[in-house]
């Protein structure tokens, strides 16, 4: 039996243990908003943040987050309210938006990481991959969430 | 006989089937009587006062789900915030249901203006019978009707009841546009939060009660067909339930209409949950039949070689080439050739049908709802009518779900099983089983004149072509005669020679013109050089500075328009101005698919190292809709047009598709995206659409920047077989 928390409540999965968690999220769970698009890591749709940290949850077995944390796209905010979120809102940035999710979580990683990330350090870090093109928004974005949290910070 | 009102038989005329619609929606609102008008199934105004508008065609990130109801909201004249959109499943009656071609909005403005027109004016009269007041003297606006001499006042929703008996107008007065106050208005996507929180629905999501899902363990060939399977390690697998062949062995395999792709045989693991279902079809052992010939890309290359050397078919013939190029002192004879490309949306296929009764019930994220209807219908054996559609948002489409296939495998396993089945397509399933943008090889021989004009254009293409593949009717030329230069030069040459090849090929975005502009609009660059003419001057010359240009009998082009996008890219692109050693600037423009686009493309080219700096776009779409969905669209088309010049490239070896996932069949990253600087003209002209026009003018943007930049010129896709990109 595998035990991790999702977003912030406890689970306890007894199928096979090497399913990789992309799926035991999606179907076992049954939170619709982690994504499959290629399933071999490569695309980021299934971005999930795992103790905090980014993680391609197509490639990992749910096995390896046996004790440990996990966060959707669901259990990002209650209400469209984290600042990478509003941001998103602002700047009108999906178009088909099936990537977005993972886009979102992988960018609220990146801003735990770097404050306040530079256009070179996002093009190094942020490597989800967009059919649509939203990648230009995407970037304004990230800028403009790391100013929204700058705000809150020095407002706080 | 039922008596047949005005209103439920209105005459067929020019917008006749809604003008038919709108008499069935409110003879049968009348009927129920339950307070609420619905116009073509697009305008729901409860007595509660919900007013809920329908968007007519399906969503795939081209922003048609909000644009096509602001347009009704403008009409009707209600706030934004005060109404609620919902994607309309498919319905027969409704005409022109489908997105592709760029004519969403371009063929159904005036009929969502007049819906909506149309339904105002019922809400007017309905408040004149109340009152007992001339129409003339009541203003319908923000949602309500008000008489401004006495005060009176009723909301839309206090009139539904009233208007719903009404006869619907034929011709309703349309608003000003200078009264405009949400058509030219950014206004965010409808289903933006949905898209924020994880909560939006794709196909994949997709559960029903007593689904089964299924994971198709597809043929490796395009043709081919399982003979055997060895069941033993896949059924060991908890959740496995089951496997089935799927062979169709009808038509010769294929599902015979037009826009039919074929139906690729496999065998279905049946599962509890898509891992099982995904893990059981790895461990499937399938004996295949081979198909005969084994298709081979680089063997249909060298076919489109040979095939070059005879006559094709003529396209277009003006003046005399042959003697013109023998005069001319200055010209060339040059060799171009693209791959085929896939269009790997982000969201793989999948479908969900539940054929387990007389009812046909489908969810799918399609481009087309009608044919999937008349695809299902034919698989199934079925009338159209008992089969229902759920049209969902597509994570992406760009043309590969135009087609109906991938509903195929769903379908038949359903029916067979006697439950709702879900099946998912594997990235590597949607990759090598896609419909690509035919490979093609062009030979061109062009002169110029001693005036910088172009005399003479001789071009011969050579592709394995669609619409035989496909079944479709009409010529199987990948070129036509209105594609540019055609008009312009006095003594032109198209010809076309089609090699029959089993590749499965099909509409991508922009379809041939993401090919042939990239061939013209690399030549013209060419060929202004080789003259010694700045590009752009060239490029003005030939386009030239009549208002309009008639390129064939049944084909107009206003080249004022495309004059201006050339004019507004080169400008807001600093065109001529200096740049650092090993950048170049190139440009190029086109019509296409309904709008006018330029592109001027900045790029370094640093030993081996290409870097694309900067893309300026200038579009002329007529009037825009929504602008910020149409900066959008602008970005993604180039963006795409980027990816697949800098690494678009599908092989076929022994009849396989050499790429499997997004490490060898790569797409744009967020590094190798550059800065887009779009500009629109401002425009009051008939809206056209622009989910493909920005696409085919970025590749011979970049290599003409490339030329520019380093005296090295590009005549074969993809530019990663050139340089370093990434």
């Amino acid at each position: 039996m595998i035990r991790f928390r999702l977003n912030g409540k406890n689970h306890e999965f007894t199928g096979d243990e090497d399913s990789p968690l992309l799926w035991v999220i999606r179907e076992s769970v049954g939170l619709t908003g982690t994504r499959y698009g290629c399933g071999a890591g490569l695309c980021g749709a299934c971005t999930v943040h795992l103790d905090g940290k980014a993680q391609r949850s197509c490639v990992l077995p749910v096995k390896g987050v046996d004790g440990r944390s996990v966060t959707t796209i669901e259990g990002l905010s209650a209400d469209a309210s984290h600042p990478v979120q509003r941001a998103w809102i602002e700047l009108d940035v999906p178009q088909c938006g099936f990537c977005q999710s993972g886009q979102i979580m992988a960018a609220a990683a990146l801003l735990e990481r770097l404050q306040t990330p530079s256009d070179k350090e996002i093009d190094a870090e942020h490597t989800n991959l967009c059919r649509c093109g939203t990648y230009p928004r995407i970037r304004k974005a990230i800028h403009r969430a790391a100013g929204i949290i700058a705000e809150e910070r020095d407002d706080a | 006989m039922p008596e047949v009102t005005r209103r439920a038989f209105v005459k067929l005329g020019a917008l006749s089937s809604f003008g038919l619609l709108l008499g069935i929606a409110a003879a049968k609102s009348a009927e129920n009587g339950r307070g609420t008008i619905r116009l073509q199934r697009l305008i729901r105004i409860g007595n509660d006062g919900q007013i809920t508008l329908f968007a007519q065609n399906p969503e795939m990130g081209q922003g048609v789900k909000t644009s096509l109801p602001m347009i009704i909201a403008e009409e009707l004249d209600v706030d934004w915030s005060d109404i609620a959109v919902e994607q309309a499943p498919w319905d027969s009656n409704i005409e022109n249901q489908f997105s592709g071609g760029s004519l969403s909005i371009r063929l159904n403005y005036l009929a969502m203006r007049q819906a909506g027109a149309s339904a105002r004016e019922m809400l007017l009269q309905a408040a004149a019978d109340r009152w007992q007041l001339p129409k003339s003297e009541l203003r319908a606006s923000h949602g309500d009707v008000r008489h401004a001499a006495s005060g009176k006042n009723a909301s839309y929703g206090d009139l539904a009841d009233a208007a719903a008996t009404l006869p619907v107008p034929d011709d309703p007065p349309l608003k000003p546009e200078a009264d405009f106050r949400l058509i030219g208005k950014s206004t965010k996507d409808v289903d933006l939060v949905r898209m924020i929180t994880g909560a939006q629905q794709y196909s994949q999501d997709i559960k029903v009660p007593n689904m089964l899902y299924a994971v198709v363990k597809h043929s490796p060939y395009s043709d081919g067909r399982p003979v055997s399977f060895d069941s033993d390690a896949a059924s060991k697998l908890g959740g496995v339930i089951g496997f089935e062949m799927l062979r169709n062995d009808r038509h010769g395999g294929r599902i015979v209409l037009p826009n039919s792709p074929n139906f690729v045989s496999g065998v279905a693991v049946i599962a509890e949950n898509t891992w099982a279902a995904m893990n059981g079809a790895q461990l499937l052992e399938v004996e295949w039949d081979e198909p005969d010939p084994l298709q081979d890309s680089h063997q249909l290359m060298q076919q489109f070689t040979d095939a070059l050397k005879s006559d094709g078919m003529t396209i277009r013939e003006d003046g005399d080439v042959k003697r013109t190029a023998a005069a001319s002192k200055t010209g060339i004879d040059v060799t171009y050739q693209v791959p085929f490309l896939a269009h790997v949306p982000m969201e793989p296929m999948s479908c969900t049908v539940d054929a387990s009764s007389d009812r046909i019930v489908v969810w799918a994220a399609t481009q087309n709802p009608g044919l999937l209807a008349a695809t299902l219908a034919e698989v199934l054996d079925v009338n159209k009518e008992s089969i229902t559609i759920h049209v969902l948002r597509a994570g992406g489409a760009f043309g590969r779900r135009f087609y109906a296939d991938y509903s195929v495998d769903a379908a038949l396993l359903s029916r067979k099983l006697g439950q709702p089945v879900k099946v998912i397509w594997t990235r590597e399933d949607d990759l090598r089983h896609d419909y690509f943008r035919p490979a093609s090889l062009h030979r061109i021989k062009a002169t110029v004149d001693d005036k910088g004009r172009i005399a003479s254009w001789q071009q011969k293409m050579a592709s394995h072509s669609r619409r035989p593949f496909l079944g479709r009717s009409g010529s199987p030329a990948e070129i036509d005669g209105y594609d540019f230069p055609a008009g312009f030069v006095p003594h032109l040459h198209y010809e076309y020679a089609h090699v029959p090849a089993r590749i499965p090929v099909g509409q991508w975005r922009a379809v041939d013109f993401s090919n042939n502009v990239f061939v013209a609009a690399s030549v013209i660059d060419e060929l202004a050089h080789a003259c010694g003419n700045d590009p752009l001057v060239f490029l003005q010359r030939l386009i030239g500075d009549q208002p309009f240009v008639q390129v064939r009998e049944d084909f107009q082009l206003d080249t004022s328009r495309l004059l201006r996008v050339a004019r507004k890219a080169a400008d807001k692109a600093g065109w001529g101005e200096p740049l650092p050693n090993g950048h170049g600037r190139g440009i190029a423009a086109s019509y296409n698919q309904g709008a006018w686009v330029a592109e001027v493309a900045e790029v370094a080219v640093l030993e081996e190292v290409l870097e694309i700096k900067r893309i300026v776009a200038a579009v002329d779409c007529g009037l825009v809709i929504n602008p910020t969905s149409a900066e959008a669209q602008v970005q993604g088309g180039i963006i795409e047009g980027i990816s697949a010049a800098l690494m678009g490239e599908i092989t076929v070896m022994n009849g396989i598709v050499q790429q499997s996932n997004f490490n060898d069949y790569r797409i744009c990253t967020m590094r190798q995206a550059p800065p887009i600087d779009v500009h629109f003209i401002k425009s009051n002209a008939e809206p056209r659409g622009l989910g493909e026009p920005p696409l085919p003018p970025v590749a011979p943007a970049i290599c003409n920047a490339i030329f520019a930049a380093s005296g090295k010129r590009i005549r074969q896709l993809p530019l990663n077989n050139h340089f370093s990109v990434s």
